[in-house]
């Protein structure tokens, strides 16, 4: 029946073999062992794996909490209201709205692509912590593959999306973020970049039939102060030349007063390092930047 | 009372270089200090070379171990604190996660009910970025690290510019609750607000705090 439902809403959308995995709640859900939560609905973290499709669906007035992390593998992710599905049903009003907040933990050597299918009045938080490639003491090979290829495809009406990237090893990094039913969207990207790394990131809005606003801001530290230039490309697409759009992008090593000022409250070099890179990505996934911080 | 004093002597303040500021002799003792002066005298220079920040240079005899190898956050372990004059916004950085943080890095237990009572507005902007707060309340944030710290030796640099009055008082009132134990050396240029601290007060002027 679920099934059925599924294959009718995305048909002549995208082609859907059967999904692997399908979590249907109309309550709070969340995912994910690694950073725990009360209620936990548990997925395996996926490691070596050629193809998973992950549809959620999840219930009117929700919110959804997924976090997980991805290596070695190819996900799709397709998350949808149930009451897009149902929409006959009384006990779904106008008003229903599905807060999402995805964040999501990407190793090496992966590609997800993650279709957002949301109601025009809710609100999408994506956020992903991405590694392109690997550090010397986690437990996985690098493959010949050192690229990493991010496609998003959006379809909620308001949108915040923040990235924090690690790019070592002369890793190349793709990120297409494609905007569909925007009335509004921001894109927060702060990557960390070592040894010749190279980072392309299109956020591209085709809609050419409505106004919308889109803010896309991009931050990059260099990790390795003997360089002396670094390959970043942010690249902002309106289809709209009614729509209002914002660029900004920052280059730069840890700002010197920065630093001070931090050191000023007992921080030594490394830790007040840590703690600018712990405020954009987090305690537990900053623990990945020890021992690239100079 | 112990007497902690930081005694300079025979000393020059440089930046990048240049000479900006002598000291023949200086004595700051426990209590309240207050440094006077116009603008772009060198007092904050004085500041930033005493606490080695980039460019600044300070060169002399400091009655402290080892100073010419220290590095800025080891004279903070060893009890000396700054609060600077420019307001510094630290992206995506709250204040709860600064302090607790450097309460683990230092193994400090914080007494947070002593704070909120002298600082009500701590508790308020706890979760606000760093330096985003007006401009009067980052400067009383900035103090909160004293009571994590505890240094034993306090320099504020102006800290009493842009505080409403209830603001000022709550300073007053911290200055005076530490002021037997801690030595403090203020910038200022409202020295008659802290009449009632029986200030001892240094006059820079022509390049030579006297």
């Amino acid at each position: 029946m679920l099934y059925e439902s599924l294959s009718c809403f995305f048909a002549n959308k995208i082609f859907v073999p059967f999904p692997k995995a399908i979590v249907f709640s109309k309550e709070k859900i969340r995912f994910g062992s690694k950073f725990g939560s009360d209620k936990k609905i548990l997925l395996p973290h996926f490691e070596n794996s050629e193809i998973e499709n992950i549809f959620i669906l999840s219930g009117a007035q929700s919110e959804l909490t997924i976090k997980n992390f991805i290596q070695n593998s190819r996900i799709n992710i397709f998350i949808l209201p149930i009451f897009e599905l149902e929409e006959q049903e009384e006990d779904f009003s106008n008003d229903d709205s599905l807060d999402i907040n995805f964040k999501f933990t990407i190793y090496s050597n992966s590609i997800l692509e993650i279709n957002v299918f949301n109601k025009v009045n809710s609100k999408t938080n994506l956020e992903f912590i991405i590694f392109s490639n690997s550090i010397t003491d986690t437990n996985f090979s690098i493959s010949n593959r050192r690229n990493l290829n991010l496609e998003i495809n959006d379809y909620s009406a308001i949108s915040n999306r923040k990235y924090a990237l690690w790019l070592n090893n002369n890793s190349s990094t793709t990120i297409k973020d494609n905007l569909f039913k925007y009335d509004s969207s921001v894109l927060e990207l702060t990557s960390f970049i070592q040894d010749n790394s190279k980072l392309n990131v299109v956020l591209n809005n085709d809609n050419s039939k409505k106004e919308y606003c889109v803010q896309q801001f991009c931050k990059s530290f260099m990790l390795d102060n003997s360089r002396n230039y670094i390959n970043i490309m942010p690249n902002l697409s309106l289809g709209s030349d009614q729509s209002f759009g914002v660029h900004e992008n920052w280059i730069g090593t840890f700002q010197k007063n920065l630093l001070f000022h931090l050191q000023l409250q007992g921080l030594d070099t490394y830790q007040a390092k840590k703690l600018i890179i712990i405020s954009f990505v987090g305690e537990t996934s900053s623990n990945f930047f020890d021992g690239c911080i100079q | 009372m112990n007497n902690k004093e930081i005694i300079i002597k025979n000393a020059i303040v440089k930046n990048c270089d240049e000479e900006i500021l002598k000291i023949d002799n200086l004595e700051f003792h426990t209590g309240i200090n207050i440094i006077v002066g116009e603008n772009g005298a060198g007092k904050s220079s004085f500041f930033s070379s005493l606490f080695k920040k980039e460019d600044y240079v300070l060169e002399g005899e400091i009655n402290i171990d080892n100073y010419p190898k220290l590095q800025t956050f080891e004279l903070v372990k060893l009890g000396y604190y700054l609060v600077q004059q420019q307001n510094m916004v630290v992206d995506n950085l709250t204040y709860e996660v600064l302090w607790k943080h450097m309460a683990e890095i230092n193994n400090i237990t914080v007494n947070w009910e002593e704070i909120y009572n002298f600082f009500p507005i701590a508790q308020e902007k706890l979760n606000n970025i760093i330096g985003t707060c007006s401009g009067g309340e980052n400067r009383i944030m900035e103090l909160i690290p004293v009571f994590i710290l505890n240094p034993e030796y306090v320099f504020l640099d102006e800290i009493d510019s842009g505080l409403s009055s209830i603001h000022k008082e709550q300073l007053i009132k911290f200055l005076i609750h530490f002021k037997l134990e801690k030595t403090f050396v203020l910038i200022t240029h409202q020295k008659e607000d802290f009449n009632e601290l029986e200030a001892q007060e240094f006059v820079l002027v022509e390049g030579t705090i006297k």
